[in-house]
């Protein structure tokens, strides 16, 4: 099936993200003098920056300002939650928000008795701001490009996870129908949204 | 000012047509390849060799041939930008060496845009495509000669050529890509390409390397319009452009090709003493640092220092190499930080369980290492045609390494993710309806 790649998706992609922007990397570390003088001095980069740890969530059109902390893997594999309904999960198993890769936030959609940190989080229109401040007051900014639903049982995972070239962050939470047998929702809800500055 | 007036450029690459017999295979005909310049000097058997090894049969798969588009149209970014480099800099015999490169390129591009799309879309690309590198030419010789009347005159004429060309891919992707965004893409390119020159020219040499490494990341956006464009029309299945491994596939390729043509470009310019040098070096330590972010991201910090820990001796043994005053000094110089190669295989052994054998990882890396000193051998004997097509040789080897390690890093990776959909409810909301 021919299928036309929208004008506006493409200029977006070859005009507007279309990679590293010159001079917004932080520079790298300049050159020190060398025994030799005669030779050009180099020395190679051994150590490398580090965004900060996210402490604090804010998605100020949803009414979002949520503690972050962080999460790892469970013993059975899955990835652990927070144990509080108000608060927001950063899986540390992957990149800091700012760093090349996915960074995850999960958060629950409501608690047993109402909504919970992530309830309007499903509804969030593409285009909406994210704002994580980091541990020592760094703040990024970021703008919803993509939502989706999934099954748990067919949850992406190499999506959500695997790194990729650029900063992602990526929100989950839960969504479809509530399965009163089991006590869970069927479904995960999955927010992209992409760096627009920090 | 017409295209007749305008000063006279420095050696342009040329490229030869291939016949349509050889295109209907499909396949990439070797003897499409030859670049017609004079007559085959000795080393040029290494350049045929270099393209040779680098042809492959027409993509049969959206992957593949994203993979091609982004090998091809990313040595496009960094063969311009040394064309231009050499020009501005009157290096006229390093010049020519890199238009061959140019024109090698060309061919490459005018087979697979032949494969695709068919004679017609062959003939008019190249036609486009010669005229955009013919105009790129004569802005680098206005460039040389700070004539800025030409400058300005060819820098209209470079972006009307980028036009020409978006309507020869236009033909390529049936119409599935709007032409405005094909030319919106043109336009940016053609930025990319001149303003990286007239930086370099006028000495601002971290804006000029700032710009190539933008300049790339758009090749591969490219890249992934086009094969999705072409995709379409042929009604391939692109479901598989969309997975994790192939991004990371792309991650890894695009940062280790840079690699190789940073590391080509900051040696030559350690070996001239040039004084781009120092942004070339930071230019180097960039990509380093992206590579070991990959690292991190994939392994964790420790996994990250241990990495950068090997590669920046790798990388530090290079550009000694490279610095070394003559070609005794280099002999000495020549085993200092070739153990990078069995440290840095171990490492990616253990970080792939053992997917990608030590002994062959190391073998690999070992080739990467040979590529570099010895195009720069070659550079520093003035036999800069074998130089060019060892640099052709390691910046496509990178492509074929960073497959096998995106394959074999996702397995691996892969099993330790958290598995299944966290659980992030608990059913207050459920409980309303």
């Amino acid at each position: 099936m021919r299928r036309l790649l929208t004008a506006a998706a493409l200029v977006a992609a070859l005009a507007g993200c279309s990679g590293p922007s010159p001079d917004t990397a932080a520079p790298p570390p300049s050159p020190t003098p060398s025994a030799a003088a005669s030779e050009p001095a180099f020395t190679a980069v051994r150590e490398v920056p580090r965004s900060q740890v996210p402490a604090r969530l804010r998605i100020p059109s949803l009414g979002i300002d949520a503690p972050v902390g962080a999460v790892g893997t469970a013993a059975d594999g899955t990835v652990e939650v927070p144990t509080r309904w108000e608060d927001v999960g950063w899986f540390d198993g992957g990149a800091r928000p700012g760093e090349d890769g996915p960074s995850v936030l999960l958060g629950h959609v409501d608690s047993k008795a109402g909504p919970a940190v992530f309830a309007r989080l499903p509804s969030a229109p593409v285009g909406t701001v994210v704002e994580v401040v980091g541990d020592g007051g760094e703040l990024t900014r970021w703008r919803v490009e993509r939502i989706e639903q999934h099954p748990k049982t067919r949850f992406p995972t190499e999506a959500v996870y695997l790194p990729a070239l650029r900063p992602e962050l990526r929100l989950v939470t839960c969504g479809g129908a509530f399965d009163r047998a089991t006590g869970h929702y069927r479904d995960n809800v999955v927010v992209q949204a992409s760096l627009v500055d920090g | 000012m017409t295209e007749n007036s305008l000063p006279t450029p420095p050696a342009r690459p040329t490229a030869v047509r291939c016949t349509v017999g050889l295109l209907l295979t499909g396949v990439l005909a070797t003897g499409c390849g030859t670049a017609t310049r004079g007559a085959p000097a000795a080393s040029s058997g290494a350049a045929h060799a270099a393209h040779a090894a680098q042809q492959q049969a027409a993509p049969a798969d959206a992957v593949q041939l994203r993979s091609t588009l982004e090998r091809l149209l990313g040595a496009h970014v960094l063969l311009a930008d040394e064309f231009v480099r050499t020009a501005v800099t009157g290096q006229t015999e390093q010049n020519a060496a890199v238009g061959d490169s140019v024109a090698r390129n060309q061919t490459e591009l005018v087979e697979l845009v032949t494969a695709q799309g068919g004679a017609a879309a062959g003939q008019q690309f190249q036609a486009a495509w010669q005229h955009h590198v013919d105009v790129l030419a004569a802005y680098a010789a206005a460039l040389q000669s700070k004539d800025t009347a030409a400058q300005a005159a060819t820098r209209a004429q470079y972006v009307a050529a980028e036009q020409q060309l978006a309507q020869s891919f236009s033909t390529v992707v049936g119409g599935t890509v709007p032409l405005p965004a094909l030319q919106q893409a043109g336009t940016v390119h053609g930025e990319h390409l001149l303003d990286q020159g007239e930086a370099f020219a006028g000495g601002g040499y971290d804006t000029a390397y700032s710009i190539q490494r933008a300049a790339f990341g758009h090749m591969l956006t490219a890249a992934d319009v086009l094969a999705r464009g072409v995709a379409d029309v042929k009604d391939l299945p692109t479901a598989e452009l969309d997975a994790p491994r192939r991004s990371l596939q792309t991650a890894l390729s695009s940062l280790l090709a840079q690699h190789m043509g940073l590391m080509v470009q900051a040696m030559r310019a350690a070996h001239d003493g040039s004084p781009d040098f120092p942004a070339a070096g930071r230019a180097v330590n960039l990509n380093t640092t992206e590579l070991a972010g990959a690292i991190r991201t994939l392994y964790g910090e420790d996994a990250s220092r241990q990495f950068l820990d090997i590669w920046a001796s790798h990388v530090e043994a290079l550009i000694a190499y490279a610095s070394a005053e003559d070609e005794a000094e280099r002999e000495q110089r020549r085993e200092t930080g070739t153990d990078y190669a069995p440290q840095l295989a171990r490492f990616l052994a253990t970080a792939t369980e053992e997917r990608l054998p030590a002994i062959d990882l190391a073998a690999a890396l070992t080739e990467h290492d040979d590529h570099l000193r010895d195009s720069l051998d070659a550079y520093a004997q003035a036999d800069y045609e074998q130089s060019q097509a060892l640099a052709e040789r390691g910046y496509a080897h990178m492509f074929e390494l960073s497959q096998g390690l995106a394959t074999a890093v996702g397995d691996a990776v892969a099993a330790k993710l958290p598995q299944g959909g966290p659980a992030t409810g608990g059913g207050g909301l459920a409980s309303r309806h």
